[in-house]
């Protein structure tokens, strides 16, 4: 039922009604007609509507319907990175148009384009979140201040930092020995600056 | 089809109720399969409310007279046209169509936002379907539409009420009802948001465009209505604060207020607690609106009518919705509460706080003027009236200082202004300002000095929107060296929501200008004979004749009218009354206008004589009262602008290029201006059709006003003809009799030398209480009416000033933590600058 299209049901349904009408009802065209089969339409989309309903609690639990996580996350970044690069050219627009002082304006701006480049890291990552941690524990540690005399924990594998050593990387996953990104276990050639890691 | 109505409703009651729950058990236990379904059941609902809103239809089409809604609201002689509109005429069919919207809302909303908001989707069905839950609680115990005669079945129906028969019952009440129901989105996310406790900016752009898509249906239900009034009415205004336009405008306040401050919150990160406040506000407004015109509650010509327990179902989901909004509210204000300071009081963010205080504190004085006459006779067992001239005393200087920080709001800078920042952006709106002052005094207008005040800050927002405008199309040029007609429409593309908001404030301008001009309105009532002149103003009327004819329907007696201005015949004008056949004791009242951009020339039919040929008319001008629809059109305009899809400013912007960019850019303009042009003249077009009171017993000739004290009394004693509520200058010519014996009563004492208290007195005691008139006396228990709202706003402003000195002497180390580490991938940061450079 959930792959005849609506709109076909819809029709159906309202073809139904009319023909009832017509026909058995012996009723003549005019708007208690049509009025009819505006019924037969919605009757049919309710009875769509109920088996969605119902459909759900019928299937056994591991056969829920997919997250479809991966592909949906991705919109929700770029939407969300499309309305900061808009506040950014508004914040731009304001500064031009002397609207906020020149230390307010650094002030913003450096925060939007932070939470814009962070999208857009995320946009690129994609589901590797390891990737994302990893760089985001490696920028807080960089900038957190030195409490106590002993150095700062480094984390496994570090973006920015090259590691030029394979076997510091996780059990099957290479990281690049130029730019030490980490890598899919199958990788030949670094995804980020196209070494050969393999 | 009665049961097989009510059978759909209960089915949807079921459904309505399944889903809430299985959303909130499915989000509180992580169920996958109780989520999904809860959110079909959504889907489900509108389609099953969709079964019974066709069967109502096929109800009235089919003349199904056994169902007693259908019986009172149609007849067979009514048109196909009216016999729909049937559907919202009357109390029960109201609440289900505002249940149908809801539904339908509700599926629009979750379908849309499936793909986001995972974790909170489930707690926005839950909070829809309460409220549909209530609504059809309301409906099937208690106003079913669907109910049947038993026996003694009608074959004949009622008919619609006269006074709906027209085209604006076709657009004002589906209008406002999207209005008020298209409110119950945002609340549902506002309210998911602190349940789940989802409090970042997520929700905020989700619901922006549903609440700016509702605020827009408010702003076209309350001009329709306005529209209907000034047309149909016949008392030559538009707006008299009748509780039922109160309760339209109410969430309107609150709704303007939240689309200004969320700004504040996604740019700064501020006014969250605010926000949160003015949408619970917003929707319990709606909800109050709807109380106030089917409870009974109020006295009103629009009002369905008395029901005690009706009033009683409405208070307790009200007081439950106001404890379970403001119990979440205040359980998650440690998260809410901003960590961003409020740096100076000048500045953009404190501009439209003080702008949030004042709309919000205009519809607690709105609210409560609307009250106060069931509060008083609650309280003192005597009612009282509060009319308009009580509000406008009150609401006009709300209004200015509104319309200046109107203009205010867009030239202030962000965080702290400096002296040559306000210089630089106030010098030239301060020029025009003073500059139509000057004009307006020279012009002879100070004798209303509100209207002068009002025209300077016409002109100061005007002037701040095309400075605007200017400054920003020449800073586009700069940077990307286009041409300038290519540059303003890149602008408007790319900060849609900042200069669509500025058309819509062009609109708000235009419709101030509008309001002003009411200011300045002549009227006059006369009674002519055949071949007789009467002069009002520049223009010179001549009564022709009296003509008496009949229809199908109804039968008219029209007075036809030569209209001269500078001794030239400018128009032929036809005010007439209608008597629809059944309704004979309710004529409608046929009003001709001559609408022109500086003026409209309005006249009405009062008492008449068919025996002598003779009548008499009401003339009244009324200076520049179509910039109040040509502002709507704008306003239209910008909300377009705002909600337009990025899809279609895509296509806008392909053929904005240099070069022949001048063309897209021109057609983009024509099409534009096609739009405001075409809803104007559809608007100037509108047949005018209304109706008041009933047949006087005999003519009775009431004297023109004359003296100060004459002229005040006449228009702050009301009308008690139980009907129109105006006051009795205004309801003179509509043949109810009331307001004519008034006047000559008030004559009659003026000659005897009784004083203005004197004569206030005498009708107090002839009506039995203060209820004749316009705004209660500054005495007793009425001194509430005067101080508590004033007080009240005194205290808040006290509050905020309070707020403000505790905010300002925060310490600086308060913003520490707030901020994101920054990130120093120059990677990113490259392509950071090529998405922007692109963006362009």
């Amino acid at each position: 039922m959930t792959k005849i299209p609506i709109w076909v049901l819809g029709a159906a349904g309202a073809l139904a009604a009319i023909v009832y009408a017509v026909l058995v009802e012996k009723m003549r065209l005019g708007p208690p007609v049509v009025m009819l089969g505006l019924g037969g339409m919605t009757l049919a989309l309710a009875g769509a509507a109920l088996w969605r309903v119902i459909d759900p609690l019928a299937r056994a639990a591991s056969a829920a319907a997919p997250s479809g996580r991966g592909s949906r996350r991705p919109r929700e970044l770029e939407r969300e990175k499309q309305l900061v690069l808009k506040a950014i050219k508004e914040i731009e627009l304001d500064f031009q148009m002397r609207k906020i002082a020149e230390r307010d304006y650094r002030d913003m701006i450096e925060r939007y384009r932070t939470r814009a480049m962070r999208l857009i890291g995320e946009i690129e990552a994609g589901d590797d979140y390891r990737v994302l941690i990893e760089r985001e524990l490696a920028m807080r540690i960089k900038l957190a201040p030195e409490k106590s005399s002993a150095p700062a924990p480094m984390p496994a594998t570090a973006v920015s930092a090259p590691s030029p050593t394979p076997s510091a990387a996780p059990i099957g996953r290479p990281s690049c020995p130029s730019c030490g990104t980490l890598n899919d276990e199958d990788a030949q050639f670094c995804k980020k600056c196209a070494a050969r890691v393999s | 089809m009665a049961a097989f109505g009510t059978l759909t409703l209960l089915i949807a009651l079921v459904l309505a109720t399944y889903a809430g729950v299985a959303s909130l058990i499915g989000a509180r236990r992580g169920n996958r399969r109780l989520i999904e379904s809860g959110r079909a059941g959504v889907y489900a609902l509108a389609a099953v409310l969709g079964l019974s809103s066709v069967a109502l239809l096929y109800a009235f089409l089919s003349h199904d007279y056994s169902i007693k809604y259908v019986h009172h609201y149609s007849d067979a002689s009514s048109p196909l046209f009216y016999q729909i509109t049937a559907y919202w005429g009357g109390l029960d069919g109201s609440i289900m169509w505002w249940v149908f919207l809801l539904s339908v809302f509700s599926a629009v909303a979750v379908y849309s936002n499936r793909d986001r908001h995972r974790e909170l989707l489930p707690y926005v069905v839950t909070v829809l379907m309460a409220i549909a839950d209530f609504f059809l609680y309301v409906i099937i115990f208690h106003k079913n539409p669907f109910d049947s005669y038993l026996t003694d079945i009608p074959t004949v129906g009622k008919g619609l009420n006269p006074l709906l028969q027209n085209a604006y019952m076709v657009t004002h009440p589906p209008a406002l009802y999207t209005g008020f129901v298209g409110m119950s989105i945002p609340f549902a996310f506002g309210m998911a948001a602190l349940i789940s406790g989802q409090l970042d900016d997520a929700w905020i752009a989700s619901v922006r465009k549903w609440t700016l898509g509702a605020w827009f249906f408010l702003s076209m239900g309350l001009t329709l209505g306005m529209l209907w009034a000034y047309e149909e009415l016949g008392w030559g205004g538009f707006w008299g604060w009748d509780p039922v336009e109160n309760a339209g405008f109410l969430p309107w306040l609150t709704a303007t207020a939240f689309l200004h401050s969320i700004m504040i919150q996604e740019r700064r990160g501020m006014m969250k607690i605010w926000n949160v406040t003015l949408i619970i506000l917003t929707f319990f407004l709606t909800i109050f609106g709807t109380f106030m015109t089917r409870s009974g509650i109020v006295q009103s010509v629009h009002a369905f009518g008395q029901d005690t327990k009706l009033a009683w179902i409405f208070t307790i989901f009200m007081s439950i919705t106001l404890i379970v909004s403001f119990g979440f509210v205040i359980k998650r204000v440690p998260e809410l509460r901003s960590r961003a300071r409020l740096d100076s009081w000048l500045s953009r963010e404190a501009a439209f706080t003080v702008n949030n205080w004042i709309l919000l504190f205009a519809a607690f004085f709105i609210m409560f003027a609307t009250m106060f006459p069931t509060l008083s006779e609650a309280l003192t067992g005597q009612r009282i009236t509060v009319g308009p001239p009580f509000f406008n005393k009150w609401m006009v200087p709300i209004g200015l200082v509104l319309l200046f920080l109107t203009g205010v709001g867009p030239l202030i800078a962000w965080r702290k202004a400096t002296a040559s920042h306000l210089r630089y952006q106030f010098f030239w709106p301060s020029l025009a300002a003073l500059a139509t002052i000057g004009i307006c005094l020279a012009l002879g207008l100070g004798v209303a000095p509100a209207g002068v005040i009002c025209f300077g800050f016409c002109a100061f927002t005007g002037a701040t929107i095309t400075q605007e405008f200017a400054r920003g199309v020449a800073v586009r040029k700069r940077n990307t060296g286009d041409d300038t007609v290519s540059s303003l429409m890149g602008m408007v593309i790319r900060g849609k929501r900042r200069y669509g908001g500025y058309v819509v404030h062009v609109g708000i301008v235009l419709m101030f200008v509008g309001f002003a001009g009411t200011a300045y309105k002549k009227e006059t009532d006369i009674k002519l004979v055949p071949g007789a002149q009467a002069t009002l103003g520049r223009y010179t009327v001549r009564f022709e004749r009296l003509a008496h004819e009949e229809d199908r329907q109804k039968e008219m007696v029209t007075g036809e009218i030569t209209a001269m201005a500078g001794g030239k015949v400018i128009d032929h004008m036809r005010p007439a009354k209608w008597f629809f056949h059944n309704h004979e004791s309710e004529p409608t009242t046929e009003v001709a206008i001559r609408r022109g951009p500086a003026e409209d020339l309005y006249i009405t039919l009062g008492n008449y004589d068919l025996a002598e040929g003779n009548a008499t008319f009401k003339l009244v001008v009324n200076p520049v009262v179509d910039w109040i629809w040509f502002g709507f059109m704008l306003l239209a305009i910008g909300t377009g602008i705002c909600l337009m899809p990025d899809a279609v400013l895509e296509r806008i912007t392909a053929g904005v290029a240099v070069g022949p960019a001048k063309q897209a850019g021109a057609a983009g303009l024509v099409v534009w201006l096609a739009l405001g042009a075409g809803g104007l003249l559809a608007l100037s077009a509108r047949p005018a059709r209304a109706e008041e009171a009933q047949m006087p017993s005999q003519a009775l000739e009431p004297p023109m006003p004359s003296g100060v004290d004459e002229n005040w009394l006449v228009h702050n004693i009301i009308c008690q003809c139980g009907t129109c509520r105006h006051n009795l200058i205004d309801c003179a010519t509509e043949n109810c009799g009331h307001a004519a014996q008034d006047r000559i009563e008030i004559r009659q004492l003026l000659n005897q030398k009784q004083t203005r208290d004197q004569i206030i007195d005498y009708f107090i005691r002839k009506y039995g209480g203060q209820v004749a008139l316009a705004a209660p006396l500054d005495r007793g228990f009425n001194r509430l009416a005067w101080f508590l709202p004033y007080s009240l706003g005194a205290l808040g402003a006290i509050g905020l000033g309070y707020g403000a000195y505790r905010l300002a002497r925060r310490p600086a180390a308060a913003q520490v933590g707030s901020r994101e580490p920054p990130v120093s991938d120059t990677d990113l940061a490259d392509k950071l600058d090529d998405e922007l450079r692109n963006l362009d």
